[in-house]
């Protein structure tokens, strides 16, 4: 179980998430009531950016095509996504000199305050999806 | 579920946008949902056509003669396109666009160089006279307005889309509308109204749709041969109706809506019911339409505005535009301004006035 350092808390805005990677894997990171969430970078409807959206009203906006998740839990609130957006099996450790994300399969409990630097996790749902790749993904990944 | 085509639901929006530009081949459209997901939750795919419906004893009958009975039911039929009504639209080479079969035969003769005549200026005509116009052909589009869009996105915002057309090549022809399609077993050209002849290798009508509800004849219809459905999408005892067969209200107004990301909305409302829930269309209606790489956003429903005002210039994006009736925001178009418009998908839930739209606008820009 490797530690990679990926963000410090104060990067991640109110407004939007922050995107962050770990070899080829994107994530998308939230603030949520004072605690953070990590999510699948990609929205699974066409594989937008999620963090080029925007975070209103506990919802996670697609920049696209205006699917949106709960923050707190990815559930899909709008379409045209289909499915949540998978909370990532990351165990996020934040310390005083980072937000370290660590790939890590334990059940971790939800909760915790930044201010307390407890672990924090997300829910394990279901594997990442994989966008399929066509129209506007496929452009963006070609250019 | 019932369904009249042969493949699981698909994503019809690529159709216009990247199936006809040749970038996305007609089998390689992505599903909505693979094969796995249909046997894991259980839904029964069933090939065929629904031609009457019996809300009193809760019956569908089929064309092959099979009947269904229905505890719920939700009607979800969309529309179908006009066809044209002109000496030789029977043609081969003359097409409408709403399915992968449409898609399929169309990419099946189109070749760069070739000459396509677009007749109307819909969204679908134009999105497809975009898609022809990368895939290489010549494309003409016989428009009925001087202006495309007017009616959703004002003045600015069409000057600057039919200029983005132009730019790229594609011709149009105002208010001449065509009078007949000429060849002789194979498409030649289209005579318009003036006496002017375009030669042509395919034709293509993006002149509108009508809701497709031939087989629910036995339920009172609306003018336009939609269903009045109220707030749930509830139609009559468990009876949904969703998507561009639906009138439903909006804001309280009688609405119909041809967007694909709130038949979706639709969908999710009525399936929550047919589960005992109380759910309500509370959304923000929202579509996006492509042209020439150019991706426009528009939010709200605005029949009417009182207002508009631009922050950036429609013809050189990034730019959004707000509509606004009585101080407050009913709609929203924008190009490259992607963030903003995803906070207003959500904020305009609640009464928005303009003011505070671009306070927020600003603030994410």
């Amino acid at each position: 179980m490797s530690l990679h350092r990926v963000a410090r808390f104060a990067d991640v805005a109110q407004d939007r998430g922050l995107e962050v990677q770990i070899g080829d894997c994107k994530i998308v990171l939230l603030r949520v009531a004072g605690q953070l969430r990590a999510f699948q970078g990609e929205c699974p409807h066409a594989g937008a950016p999620l963090a080029e959206g925007a975070l209103c009203h506990g919802r996670l906006i697609c920049p696209w095509h205006k699917a949106a998740f709960r923050a707190e839990d990815g559930a899909l609130c709008e379409p045209p996504a289909l499915d949540a957006s998978s909370g990532i099996r990351w165990n996020c450790v934040v310390m005083k000199s980072g937000l370290m994300i660590n790939h890590c399969r334990i059940p971790m409990s939800l909760g915790g305050t930044i201010s307390e630097a407890l672990s924090l996790s997300v829910p394990a749902l279901q594997e990442r999806r994989v966008p399929p790749l066509c129209g506007r993904k496929a452009l963006a990944d070609r250019s | 579920m019932i369904d009249r085509e042969p493949d699981a639901g698909y994503d019809r929006t690529v159709l216009s946008k990247f199936v006809l530009s040749g970038e996305t081949p007609p089998q390689q459209i992505p599903p909505l949902r693979d094969d796995d997901f249909y046997r894991e939750q259980h839904v029964n795919r069933v090939s065929g056509t629904v031609i009457a419906l019996d809300a009193q004893t809760c019956t569908l009958h089929l064309a092959d003669g099979r009947t269904l009975n229905y505890s719920a039911a939700v009607l979800a039929t969309g529309a179908t396109p006009n066809a044209l009504e002109l000496p030789g639209a029977d043609l081969p080479q003359v097409f409408v666009l709403r399915s992968r079969a449409h898609a399929g035969q169309i990419m099946k003769i189109a070749r760069p160089g070739q000459r396509a005549v677009i007749i109307g200026d819909s969204f679908i005509a134009l999105e497809c006279a975009s898609a022809l116009r990368q895939h290489g052909l010549d494309v003409t589009v016989l428009a009925r307005h001087a202006i495309p869009f007017v009616a959703q996105f004002g003045e600015a915002v069409g000057k600057a889309i039919r200029a983005l057309h132009e730019e790229n090549g594609v011709k149009f022809i105002i208010d001449h509308p065509a009078r007949e399609i000429t060849g002789d077993g194979k498409v030649e050209a289209v005579l318009l109204d003036n006496g002017l002849r375009l030669s042509a290798d395919l034709v293509l009508a993006g002149i509108g749709v009508r809701p497709a509800t031939e087989a629910f004849a036995s339920l009172p219809l609306e003018n336009d041969q939609s269903i009045r459905v109220d707030a749930g999408m509830g139609v009559t005892d468990n009876l949904w109706a969703i998507g561009d067969i639906a009138t439903f209200p909006l804001n309280g107004q009688p609405r119909r809506i041809e967007h694909w990301r709130l038949a979706q909305q639709h969908a999710r409302i009525a399936a929550a019911n047919m589960l005992g829930a109380d759910e309500h269309y509370l959304d923000v209606p929202y579509f996006w339409t492509w042209h020439f790489g150019r991706n426009y956003d528009y939010l709200g429903h605005a029949g009417q505005w009182d207002a508009i005002e631009f922050m950036g210039d429609p013809e050189q994006p990034p730019f959004i535009g707000l509509f606004g009736a009585n101080g407050l925001v009913v709609a929203a178009v924008a190009c490259e301004q992607e963030r903003a418009m995803a906070l207003l998908a959500e904020r305009m839930k609640q009464p928005l006035p303009m003011e505070e739209a671009w306070r927020l606008i600003r603030a994410v820009s």
